[in-house]
């Protein structure tokens, strides 16, 4: 804990701090042009129909009212999205060329507002905009939509039953995906093996939930042709492409914002329809369109994520040694598949983990069904593999009478076995090999702690039983193709820096200013920096996927080793001196070893003008720009260990003791970093014990809403004990390894396995999250 | 069309003479017709606490109440909690604890904890009540909570000193 200054303030930590502090930010729901008007979306109540009609005549009479179209009125203008923009299809493709032929991914062109089918509750069929968004929402219940409706497909086992209902006609089946990943020769291994053990485990479908919905603000401005984009969104450039695309604008005649985001966490990692609805109306209507997504559509309308069921299977020889893992799993994808291969191949990538496992077979299937489609979640299918990992670990070991710290101790990766081949491909394409790191010295340490916090005979605390469990994971960060940084030094010694990675609450303008800052020798407050403007920086990829340390933070630091080149050229042309014997600390320009010799960055920009009257006007402007194009990933990896106490009346568990010991590279900002974790555990414990999203057999979401889809609070989420090793990535010129997910990978697992240690002598095996009382109560009643 | 009221209201210290239809939000009044954004709507019906507001002394979800309702009120929003130069203590402290990464549950937060500030007490069941009341997506919510608790440290040296 840290004391405020009480006395004379002197500044708040982070550069966001003061406008989030104080009301002054501007998320895309603050945006208000002048004349602005209002759109509200009609969406689907049934999960699977055919569209007789959907008619607008009678919202369009309603007052205030200025337009209302359905989606066959903008069918001409609006050609349908094809789902692999979002990851701009580049790994994909490298991907899928590697794998076998049985391996696919099968994609339907979707109108932006559905036309003749409707396959989920709450996909858009119309659109009203009004002067008022209380009076377009008022129309909008005048629209008239009528249906005539199919049976729902509302659950895998449905979706690959052949004789049952298909979503798509064209297609053969429901299968949207089909992944087949092997090495060595499995069937023999489990032919040999001492132990073998198989389980069905499910990870839960769950609404990533950032606070703020999402939203988006479009002005055309028709001197200009101009289109800007408010939109809250993590992946700008994406979403600016894309909107240029469908509405065959000029990449450059389109510019899209991210302003202040309140939280990502994946669910704004795609571009949506409501963005290019909103962008076209805008144009058409000639004034400047709003829509702010309500919670209700957030959970009807924004991506889900996971909802994976795995037929797991694992041998052991007698030592307790892996030979072989078999996994066969199958990802509830809903009506669509926006990101393709991105997270059941993420599952695939890191099923192993931190473990020695000699023959592998996995085979992924994604099928769609009547429900709200799937895209990433914190972790993006990472979180599922280690709960189907670390749990038909601990169930394995148990049949076989191992302790599950020993399994684990025999089977990880030793330090002096890096580089690691792993064996198979990563989602890039790109052979894994793990670049380092002490997976057995992190496992000790956690288990150090663990050991602390329990006494061998002490199974229950409080009336209530009490276990422990570990988890480990690997996680690939830092994924390419690129991400960029534009460095400007202006007349004011202002460095300005643009990235396409932006914020949605991790820091940026903090921690990259103070990189460029440290990097370039200049006051660390004398650093503005823009993340998530197009026009700002031509080309960006986005904040996703734990890469924008690695790869803005190293196009950052790039930049800003040429930019002090530049200056330390400049001023030894000025001073008459070598560069080399230049320094730059606090903004100002010093000889080496003669602290008096020394001129300000805003001096030496000023004596350059005025006595080089030769260089052309835009000089010296101190600029750089730098594009990091990763080869492949850096590999983070980390153990959870935990201790619960499981209420058997109750069912309600409570966590005592959560420690973390993780290495994520050299450390950016500590503070950072550990927001970063404790923001992910907390999300991991809520989709451990909380979250689920429940749909009904006719594709009815039960629980929409924060009252019955349970968040964690204050309450529920303890104080981690966190533990760092600062290992350095060498992929990079930081050292850096990516952060933001990995919090939320190993929570599931590694509760999972306390519950059940507290649990099993009665019988109790856990094999789905999320570990809700009734699941529990369930559970102690089998006999 | 709705019935339109004329109502009278003192926000952050400063009298407002409003039009306002029956149905309309005390939420919307504020962030459309003030400009006063700072107010945040994370779920509409009460549950995540990003609107909270003080009106007359108390926090109140400002999603859950009409703009007429606050007729006479005096009301205090994100904006008029401290000052540029002068932050509240509770600012302070969420900047000196990293007790916010996205900023879009704070300013709720900040007021429900400000309105029983000069009551609050470290781990009383009153602050807890008060955390339990706010959903944060970022943070864990260890940093609030350590947030909390220095600005309460704080707030018990300077009334020492």
């Amino acid at each position: 804990m840290s004391q405020p200054d009480s006395s004379a303030f002197s500044g708040f930590r982070r550069t966001e701090d003061r406008r989030l502090l104080s009301g002054r930010a501007t998320y895309v729901a603050d945006i208000n042009l002048p004349n602005q008007c209002f759109a509200y979306f009609v969406r689907s109540t049934s999960a699977h129909a055919s569209l007789r009609d959907v008619s607008v005549e009678k919202a369009l009479e309603n007052p205030g009212v200025l337009a209302a179209y359905s989606g066959r009125d903008l069918a001409t203008a609006l050609p349908p999205i094809a789902e692999n923009k979002a990851d701009g299809g580049v790994f994909e493709a490298a991907l899928l060329s590697k794998l076998g032929a049985d391996s696919f991914v099968r994609r339907e062109d979707r109108r932006v507002l559905a036309t003749e089918t409707v396959r989920y509750v709450g996909e858009a069929v119309a659109v009203v905009v009004a002067d008022d968004p209380y009076l377009a929402e008022d129309a909008a219940e005048l629209v008239n939509v009528d249906l005539s409706e199919f049976d729902a497909v509302t659950s895998a086992e449905e979706a690959l039953r052949l004789d049952g209902p298909r979503l798509y006609e064209s297609w053969p089946d429901n299968r949207a995906l089909h992944l087949s990943v092997s090495k060595g020769d499995v069937n023999a291994a489990f032919a040999s093996a001492a132990h073998r053990t198989r389980r069905r485990l499910h990870s839960g479908r769950l609404a990533a939930s950032p606070l703020e919905t999402r939203g988006v603000v479009a002005y055309f401005d028709s001197s200009t042709g101009l289109l800007t984009v408010w939109s809250s969104t993590q992946v700008p450039h994406m979403v600016r492409d894309a909107i240029a695309e469908m509405l065959q604008f000029p990449v450059e005649n389109v510019r899209v914002i991210a302003p202040d985001v309140g939280g990502g966490f994946g669910v704004k990692a795609i571009p949506y329809a409501e963005e290019f609805v909103i962008a076209h109306l805008a144009v058409v209507m000639g004034r400047p369109v709003k829509w702010i997504e309500d919670r209700l559509e957030h959970f009807l309308a924004s991506t889900h994520s996971r909802d994976q069921q795995h037929d797991i299977e694992i041998a052991f020889d007698a030592e307790g040694r892996i030979l072989a893992l078999r996994d066969h799993f199958v990802v509830d994808n809903g009506a669509a598949n926006p990101l393709g291969v991105v997270q059941p191949y993420n599952t695939i990538a890191h099923l192993m983990g931190c473990y020695r496992v000699p023959n592998l077979e996995v085979e992924a299937t994604a099928v769609v069904t009547n429900k709200v489609p799937l895209c990433v979640y914190r972790g993006a299918g990472r979180p599922e593999a280690v709960f189907a990992m670390e749990r038909i670990l601990d169930i394995a070991a148990r049949e076989a009478g191992f302790d599950p710290v020993e399994i684990r101790r025999r089977n990880l990766i030793g330090r002096e076995e890096m580089p690691y081949e792993v064996g198979i491909l990563y989602r890039d394409g790109e052979e894994i090999v793990y670049d380092g790191g002490d997976f057995r010295g992190c496992f000790e340490r956690a288990v150090d702690w663990l050991d602390a916090r329990t006494s061998s005979d002490e199974r229950t605390f409080d009336g209530r039983y009490v276990g422990s469990g570990l988890a480990t994971y690997v996680e690939g960060t830092g994924i390419g193709p690129f991400e960029g940084a534009v460095l400007r030094i202006v007349d004011d010694g202002v460095l300005q820096i643009a990235t396409g990675a932006c914020s949605q609450g991790q820091s940026h303008e903090t921690v990259f200013a103070h990189l460029a800052a440290d990097e370039i020798g200049l006051e660390r407050t004398r650093v503005n920096l823009v993340g998530g403007d197009t026009q700002a920086i031509p080309r960006g990829w986005g904040t996703i996927a734990s890469r924008t340390a690695v790869v803005a933070g190293s196009a950052i630091a790039e930049a800003a080793g040429q930019v002090r080149s530049k200056i330390l050229r400049a001023a030894g042309e000025l001073l008459e001196i070598a560069p080399s014997d230049l320094e730059i600390e606090g903004g100002v320009v010093r000889v080496k070893g003669t602290p008096a010799r020394t001129i300000s960055l805003t001096d030496l920009i000023r004596e350059i003008r005025t006595k080089h009257p030769e260089l052309p006007p835009n000089e010296p402007v101190f600029e750089a720009i730098d594009y990091f194009e990763p080869r492949t990933v850096t590999f983070a990896y980390g153990v959870h260990a935990v201790r619960v106490a499981v209420d058997g009346d109750t069912g309600a568990v409570e966590i005592l003791d959560y420690g973390v010991v993780h290495d994520c590279g050299r450390i950016l900002h500590p503070q950072v970093v550990d927001g970063q974790i404790c923001g992910g555990v907390a999300q991991g414990i809520g989709a451990a014990l909380f979250e689920g999203l429940v749909y009904d057999e006719t594709g009815q979401l039960l629980n929409p809403n924060f009252i019955d889809y349970v968040l964690p609070t204050a309450v529920e989420i303890p104080r981690l004990w966190l533990d760092h090793i600062e290992m350095s990535s060498p992929t990079n010129p930081l050292g850096v390894k990516g952060v933001g997910e990995a919090g939320a990978v190993a929570p599931p697992a590694a509760i999972a396995n306390a519950v059940e240690d507290a649990l099993h002598t009665f019988g109790v095996e856990i094999t789905s999250v999320p570990l809700t009382p009734s699941y529990i109560l369930r559970k102690l009643a089998i006999p | 069309m709705d019935e339109v009221h004329h109502i009278s209201l003192t926000v952050n210290g400063r009298t407002h003479e409003c039009s306002v239809g029956s149905r309309k939000l005390l939420v919307d009044l504020l962030r459309d017709d003030l400009q006063l954004t700072g107010t945040h709507i994370g779920c509409g019906y009460g549950v995540c606490g990003a609107c909270t507001i003080i009106v007359d002394g108390d926090a109140t979800r400002s999603c859950l109440m009409f703009a007429v309702q606050a007729h006479g009120a005096s009301v205090t929003t994100i904006e008029g909690l401290g000052t540029n130069e002068s932050p509240h203590l509770l600012q302070r402290a969420f900047s000196a604890n990293f007790g916010l990464q996205c900023g879009f549950c704070t300013p709720g937060l900040l007021l429900a904890l400000a309105c029983e500030f000069d009551e609050l007490s470290f781990s009383s069941q009153d602050a807890i009540e008060i955390l339990a009341g706010h959903l944060c997506r970022c943070t864990g919510y260890t940093s609030i909570i350590d947030s909390m608790e220095s600005a309460i440290a704080a707030r018990d040296s300077e009334g020492g000193a």
